[in-house]
């Protein structure tokens, strides 16, 4: 897989640190990160990652509907649900909205590493 | 995982346990001791640091985690180990630690709920600063677990209905 630049949306700081930290080390880079749902959608056209960790709960909007708003702009965004929110039904409403992953917190390196290889391998051309 | 309506006795055991777990076995701090107070109780005493997450959806309560401030300074040091944080930006993750521990408890623990199809929201985390008493009024209902650490105590506070608070768990007018 070749290295991808990334959009984080979390409003946790923690969490943007360690999921920088985290891809990093994978290679990949992280080219912004938003602390809102808004924000997110706002940024995504200019930024035009190759992928988005995308949280759920956030201030002004959450992660299901900035999926929906992205992928409005941009049918072919590849968004990856990372979040604490494990009811099965929050999951199916993320691959609803067209979430490519979802990874849940806390965050796990090698199962963050696994999501993202598939969602590249995938949807990226080689 | 149960399908029945959520039952706040279940819910304040379930959120403990998570809790416990998540301390044991994320920030490598056993839990020494609980102490459950699963009848309403009539005053809540807050600890040095409370975030706190308006559950909503069928659970429709707010949960608060309140922190002894020896016990938050070792959860905060073990949960950044890997980060480099700057001497000025402490206060400010001592207090994003306590938000992401109630933020991954309290979302992992839906996992263990089923309302019927319904998904549960909550809010994000806030934070309140400072000891302070709440006392019980109108319908108030406070439940409260007590989880004893070797360097405090983690209180896990199960308040509702969410109707008569704010997010800084001020009773509104």
């Amino acid at each position: 897989m070749r290295p991808l630049n990334i959009m984080v949306v979390d409003d946790s700081l923690i969490s943007v640190r360690k999921l920088t930290q985290m891809l990093s080390e994978m290679g990949h880079s992280v080219v912004h990160s938003a602390p809102t749902g808004v924000a997110a959608v706002a940024s995504y056209p200019t930024i035009r990652p190759d992928l988005v960790t995308m949280d759920i709960n956030m201030p002004d909007m959450d992660g299901i509907e900035a999926t929906r708003q992205i992928l409005a702009v941009d049918q072919g965004a590849l968004i990856v649900v990372v979040t604490s929110h494990g009811q099965q039904q929050m999951v199916l409403d993320a691959i609803n909205a067209g979430a490519k992953g979802y990874v849940l917190k806390p965050i796990r390196e090698d199962k963050l590493k696994d999501v993202i290889q598939t969602v590249a391998d995938r949807y990226l051309p080689v | 995982m149960t399908d029945h309506p959520v039952d706040v006795g279940f819910l304040v055991t379930r959120t403990a346990e998570r809790a416990r777990a998540f301390l044991a076995q994320e920030l490598d701090t056993p839990i020494l001791a609980s102490r459950f107070a699963l009848r309403d109780v009539n005053r809540l005493d807050l600890r040095e640091l409370t975030s706190i997450v308006v559950v909503g959806g069928p659970v429709d309560m707010i949960v608060a985690f309140s922190f002894d401030g020896a016990l938050l300074e070792q959860l905060f040091k073990i949960y950044v180990a890997d980060l480099t944080i700057e001497n000025h930006e402490r206060e400010i993750y001592i207090g994003e630690t306590a938000g992401d521990i109630i933020n991954t408890v309290i979302g992992n623990l839906t996992a263990d709920i089923n309302p019927g199809g319904r998904a549960i929201t909550f809010s994000p985390p806030v934070i309140v600063t400072g000891a302070r008493s709440l006392l019980r009024y109108k319908e108030a209902r406070f439940y409260t677990v007590s989880l004893e650490t070797a360097y405090g105590a983690l209180v896990v506070n199960i308040i509702g209905p969410k109707q008569l608070f704010d997010k800084y768990l001020n009773y509104l007018p």
